[in-house]
């Protein structure tokens, strides 16, 4: 657990400690990071991503309007 | 005029005075020397046939006759013709360059890669269903050898319509087909138009810019979106990536080898050469801490979306670079390079390499880029630069100007970020344009123009745009002048943003200022146009959407053409600058006015960067008005009584 406690004030006025982040901090590290379509392992992965994030052109979705 | 009044750019400025001290003459200073021809500038001087040139000017209140050239033609028809020719030099410039892509892909696909490789199959997929092929029962390889035949038909369809105009709304399409200009074949449209505007042919100044519609539509829908998405498959479709720019990234210590043009066919290889052992050897045999690539112009925007090379400048910053006297090797390809390059690189031990057969320059040295041994073709390069750092005749004298930038935002990397793998989407763009947080979204792209002050428009007219919360697309040299000002990486938004805007991207984690790439990926902004249209909520076509275009510091023909591809496409687009129709009143209403009623987007032209954000906003908020979006509406929660009420009316 994080010891990680800001000041703060309540509703009366009071000061109180409450909790802070808990997450480690950091930066993503390693090549290719940001590479999202890597995350896209086959032909049948790529082909539903496409029918689905450009559903427009390549799905059964028309325009909306 | 002194360094200070040419350019808000430090590093520029710097080395302007270093290029009086050396006693070179820059672009800048020839600008000075030169003044543009008056009638020339403003469209209406004719030299199309031996009868003249006329140099016609536009008719005065006090005369009775229209003057006219030697033919009879009117300063419309002429000023027309002189529009169309540059859309059409602009169109074959971009489809040219997507013909060598083209080419080389056809050899990958054949086996005969080379070096090159298949790298993005998604985009190879989606552009196989563009062309209708059957992608289920067929191997990527397969796939690749239809592909690339296909999109090499595009150029010389004689009929029907190129595949990628299918992308565009479907309101659009069927206005363009009621109007008459689909682009049948992209070279088909470029010739005609050399024939339209031959001495007696077209002589209806609204026909020649129609045929300007058909022939800029092959551009963008066209010839550019074939190089874009043909590169893409082979290189790599961009994701966000950091880098640096200006002058800065030039480093004393190293080979430094400037890659200045459009095409990265060579330039990937370079990138790829610069990795092979026997030439990182060679470099430190002669003493050099390593090979260091930087790039000018989209050449430099093409190897920056996929691999963060810095970028050492924008156009007019291609002499500067020689001035630096550490750049061992500027290797050109094709478009935007000055052929004074050659008689500022005599001044140092800079080699100027030219590699393209289509673009030679007297004095330059000519290593031919062979398309089928391109990694052979890359070393051979870099090996002259290696060779040539000994040879540095001055200390280098480098700025030390570089600034952060994140590039690589392609139209499918913008989905995934707005809406995640598992339903990639548009729609909290169009969410945040509806309610208020964006305001509008804006396209600045294009050229540097020694005319006017260096990068000041580009960074003036975005900063008040961002701060008016305008999203602003960027391409080119627009988004490298922006990229000097800091305005290309996500802490901008709290800096120069209006809150609105800020919030969304500080939610969303990118830049007010969105990289998209070189000029021919103007097309990924029609792309990122069309998917605002389609996701809905914001009207039925590009023409209803709250966006506008600009290109405040243009200069050459390929910014004509990408302007009208937009103003085709629905877009309001302002150019600054100088605009080349003036010289005909009728001629110019129609573009700045009534062409809106056939197409729905027109031009405009203010050379005022601050007026020009003005313009662009309020035309914004015209479409917000219409789009019923203007006002703020406040969002209500809902208890049980309110509920109620509504299911009993």
């Amino acid at each position: 657990m994080s010891d990680n406690f800001e000041k703060k004030e309540n509703y009366a006025g009071e000061h109180v400690d409450v909790l802070g982040a808990t997450y480690e901090e950091g930066k993503p590290t390693g090549k290719g990071i940001g590479r999202w379509a890597h995350k896209l392992e086959d032909k049948d992965d790529i082909l539903y991503y496409l029918r689905t994030a450009e559903r427009y052109w390549y799905g059964q979705e028309g325009e909306k309007s | 005029m002194g360094p200070e009044q040419k350019s808000i750019c430090p590093a520029t400025i710097e080395m302007l005075k270093k290029a009086g001290t050396d006693g070179i003459q820059t672009a800048f200073e020839r600008s000075g020397d030169l003044r543009p021809c008056p009638i020339g500038s403003q469209g209406t001087c004719c030299k199309i046939c031996a009868m003249g040139p006329c140099r016609i000017t536009a008719k005065k209140k006090d005369e009775q006759e229209e003057p006219l050239g030697v033919c009879g033609a009117n300063t419309s028809t002429i000023a027309a013709r002189n529009f169309l020719r540059m859309i059409a030099s602009g169109a074959a410039s971009h489809s040219d360059h997507g013909r060598v892509v083209a080419e080389v892909f056809n050899e990958v696909a054949q086996g005969h890669g080379n070096g090159y490789e298949i790298k993005d199959e998604k985009k190879l997929y989606q552009v196989a269903m563009d062309f209708g092929l059957d992608i289920e029962n067929k191997s990527a390889a397969e796939l690749a050898k239809e592909v690339g035949k296909l999109a090499l038909q595009e150029f010389g369809k004689q009929d029907g319509q190129l595949t990628f105009i299918q992308r565009a709304p479907e309101k659009r399409q069927a206005l363009w087909k009621d109007f008459g200009v689909i682009p049948r074949g992209v070279d088909r449209e470029i010739v005609e138009s050399l024939h339209r505007t031959h001495m007696g042919v077209d002589q209806d100044y609204k026909n020649i810019i129609k045929h300007g519609t058909r022939t800029s539509l092959a551009d963008g829908w066209g010839g550019s979106m074939i190089a874009t998405e043909l590169q893409d498959i082979m290189f790599g479709t961009p994701y966000p990536i950091l880098s640096k720019v200006n002058l800065g990234v030039i480093k004393s210590n190293m080979v430094n080898v400037i890659v200045h043009g459009h095409e990265p066919v060579l330039s990937e290889m370079i990138v790829q050469a610069c990795q092979d052992p026997e030439i990182k050897a060679l470099a430190e045999e002669k003493g050099a801490d390593g090979i260091n690539v930087a790039g000018i112009c989209c050449t430099a925007n093409e190897i920056l979306m996929r691999h963060g090379i810095p970028l050492a400048g924008n156009f007019l910053q291609q002499e500067l670079a020689i001035i630096t006297g550490a750049v061992d090797a500027m290797v050109v390809d094709v478009q935007c390079i000055m052929q004074s390059l050659s008689s500022v690189a005599a001044c140092y031990h800079t080699k100027l390499i030219t590699t393209s057969p289509r673009a030679k320059i007297a004095g330059a040295q000519h290593m031919e880029f062979i398309e089928h041994e391109p990694l052979e073709s890359a070393k051979a390069i870099l090996k002259e630069a290696i060779e040539n750092f000994p040879n540095r005749k001055v200390k280098p004298h480098i700025p030390k100007d570089e600034v952060d930038l994140v590039a690589g935002f392609s139209h499918e990397t913008v989905n995934y970020l707005l809406g995640g793998l598992f339903r990639a989407s548009y729609k909290p763009l169009n969410d945040n344009i509806i309610n208020g947080r964006i305001r509008g979204v804006a396209g600045v792209v294009g050229c540097n123009n020694p005319r006017v002050v260096h990068d000041n428009a580009h960074v003036t007219l975005v900063k008040e745009l961002i701060a008016n919360d305008v999203l602003v697309l960027q391409t080119g040299c627009s988004a490298m002048a922006t990229a000097k000002a800091g305005l290309l990486v996500p802490e901008a938004a709290a800096k120069f943003a209006g809150p609105g805007l800020a919030e969304v991207c500080e939610t969303v984690g990118i830049p007010p200022v969105i990289h998209m790439g070189s000029c021919v990926d103007n097309s990924r902004i029609l792309m990122a146009a069309t998917a605002l249209v389609k996701e809905g909520g914001l009207g039925e076509d590009i023409s209803d959407l709250p966006v506008a275009g600009a290109a405040p510091e243009w200069m050459s023909e390929k910014a004509v053409a990408i302007g009208h591809y937009f103003v085709s496409s629905g877009v309001y687009t302002v150019f600054g600058v100088s605009w080349p129709t003036l010289g005909s009143e009728e001629l110019t209403n129609y573009l700045f006015d009534s062409i809106g009623k056939d197409l729905g987007g027109k031009w405009a032209y203010e050379p005022d960067p601050e007026k020009m954000a003005q313009m662009m906003i309020n035309h914004i908020d015209e479409k917000r008005k219409a789009l019923g979006i203007d006002k703020a509406r406040e969002r209500v929660l809902y208890d049980m009584d309110m509920r109620r009420e509504l299911e009993t009316q």
